[in-house]
């Protein structure tokens, strides 16, 4: 987990006595909870290559979004016994290295590079491939994007987006302040 | 990117003094001194504010824990106190942020950490709970023994509006299997002079829908009436597609029991003619009749194989019924017993769709354990 260098300086000559509030709830996902050092983990690619107070904040709450969708879709992907296990995960991890002409280990250099841990972008590897089972064993067949790799991913797409918006409709989600 | 560590913690050991966590050392006699005992802050300073985890890997001299009721301390303190010792990681706060939640009666919580002149931190949690639940009432409760529903709702200890959601779903359930597909529950939580959180649930009913009628489409070798016996859906009976379902597998099976095996069963609910009623339609498509075909043993041997296959009901060129290779099956196993081996018969099978014949193996295998001792 990195830390946020930007303002330790300032952070360091006030915070004293009082302490800081290094992390806290951000949101209980029905029951599930989400804590800010997840959101600010899930953002730092992008925050990293600094960015303006606004832009910051929007792509914390995108981040924010990203793991409420998460933790719907792996409760719902529990209950009805959809998993990846880690054997998968490597498989995924050796197919991009090889995709991308990269050793595994060349892989987690470059993936340190653009700001994530190994183990954080494996669990991202890990929220894709779920996701992907999730929405295909949901999705309504349309014979008319068969063959069109394109029409597909559009597609699907649109499923995620519908059967996620199902989804929430049903959550408890409270969002803490 | 690197951490600038080692200055930062040079910096904060300078600032870190608080008359709530550090304890002045007692004038200490030239024998001995009385070591400085971090205290816990009995509520978050005023200047604290959410920032960056600063005194990574430093010491945690203490985990304090505050709430705002007696309740429930213990439990909870006890999620967090083995971080008391370890080093002060984001992967601890965050584990232990998490632990505290799944105890299912925190609402809220915040991790502080306050830096001590010792170079190590006090690490407390200030925690909000979920109010425990009071009183229960129901509103509109009218075809249910409302006892029933105050069971369910006993069952939640804290107002969580997860909790609250789960129980509302197990009582929607009770509903719909007595045939109200409208339910509406909604439960509310208002303070109680005691500072429990008391809970009323508002029950919307809705009319009861039951099935109309019973239709059957696409039957030409089996009588209506054989089929209807089949069923567990009834007229006059709330309509449950779990048994719909049910009913589906159970008229395939009476068709593979009479040769067609190629038989397809569908079923469809609409709104039927009278008032809040239901029409369920089984369509069906039987397909072809097939005949037995070769019959033959493999496997685990019972004796002679044609005497044995003389004895079974399954004959070949007779109208093939998965019921009665079934029964052969359960034939062979008993033989297996009286020879003292547990055995277990599958069948493997062989459909010409041409000759609109099938083959069976039926293999058998005896099972590790044992002979069979009388």
């Amino acid at each position: 987990m990195r830390s946020v260098l930007a303002g330790l300086v300032l952070f360091s000559s006030v915070a004293g006595a009082q302490g800081v509030v290094v992390d806290r709830l951000v949101a209980l996902v029905d029951g599930k909870p989400i804590v800010r050092s997840a959101v600010q983990e899930r953002a730092w690619p992008q925050l990293m290559k600094g960015v303006a107070d606004d832009k910051r904040k929007e792509l914390e709450a995108a981040a924010f979004t990203e793991l409420v969708d998460e933790a719907l879709i792996a409760h719902d992907a529990d209950a009805m016994r959809i998993e990846v296990t880690p054997e998968e995960v490597d498989r995924a991890f050796n197919e991009i290295a090889t995709t991308n002409q990269l050793t595994v280990a060349q892989l987690s250099v470059e993936v340190v590079k653009q700001g994530y841990t190994v183990s954080m972008y494996r669990q991202m590897l890990r929220q894709q491939l779920l996701q992907m089972r999730w929405v295909r064993s949901k999705m309504v067949d349309d014979a008319n994007v068969k063959g069109d790799a394109t029409k597909y991913n559009e597609y699907f797409e649109s499923e995620k987006k519908r059967l996620l918006a199902a989804l929430r409709a049903r959550a408890t989600i409270e969002v803490l302040p | 990117m690197k951490r600038v560590l080692p200055a930062v913690l040079v910096v904060l050991a300078g600032c870190a003094t608080t008359a709530s966590t550090v304890t002045p050392a007692p004038e200490a006699s030239p024998a001995a001194k009385a070591p400085v005992e971090p205290t816990c802050p009995k509520t978050m300073p005023g200047g604290a504010n959410d920032g960056p985890l600063q005194w990574a890997d430093a010491k945690i001299e203490k985990v304090c824990l505050v709430n705002e009721s007696e309740d429930g301390y213990l439990k909870l303190h006890e999620v967090v106190a083995p971080g008391e010792g370890q080093p002060l990681t984001t992967e601890l706060v965050a584990r232990d942020l998490q632990q505290l939640v799944l105890t299912g009666t925190v609402k809220d919580a915040r991790a502080l950490v306050q830096p001590l002149a010792s170079g190590g931190v006090v690490l407390s949690y200030f925690v909000s709970e979920y109010p425990l639940v009071g009183k229960i009432s129901f509103e509109g409760v009218k075809t249910i023994d409302v006892d029933v529903l105050r069971d369910l709702a006993l069952r939640v200890a804290y107002t969580s509006p997860y909790a609250l959601r789960k129980v509302t779903e197990t009582m929607s359930e009770l509903y719909l299997e007595r045939g109200h597909a409208h339910i509406r529950i909604t439960p509310r939580v208002t303070k109680s002079d005691t500072n429990k959180g008391d809970v009323s649930f508002l029950v919307e009913e809705g009319p009861r829908t039951t099935l109309g009628s019973i239709r059957f489409v696409g039957n030409k070798r089996l009588p209506e009436a054989e089929l209807r016996k089949s069923l567990r859906s009834a007229i006059n009976e709330p309509y449950l597609e779990s048994e719909a379902t049910v009913d589906t597998l159970q008229l395939s099976a009476l068709y593979f029991d009479r040769g067609m095996v190629m038989v397809n069963v569908d079923s469809a609910v609409a709104l039927g003619k009278a008032p809040d009623t239901l029409e369920l339609t089984f369509t069906i498509k039987e397909g072809d009749v097939y005949s037995m075909g070769k019959l033959s043993l493999k496997g685990h041997s019972l004796g002679d194989e044609k005497a044995i296959l003389k004895t079974l009901e399954v004959k070949p060129g007779s109208v093939f019924s998965r019921a009665a290779l079934r029964r052969d099956m359960d034939r062979l196993k008993e033989r297996g017993v009286k020879q003292g081996v547990r055995l277990e018969v599958l069948p493997v099978t062989t459909v010409d769709a041409e000759k609109k014949r099938i083959d069976v193996v039926l293999e058998v295998e005896k099972q590790a354990g044992g002979p069979i001792r009388f």
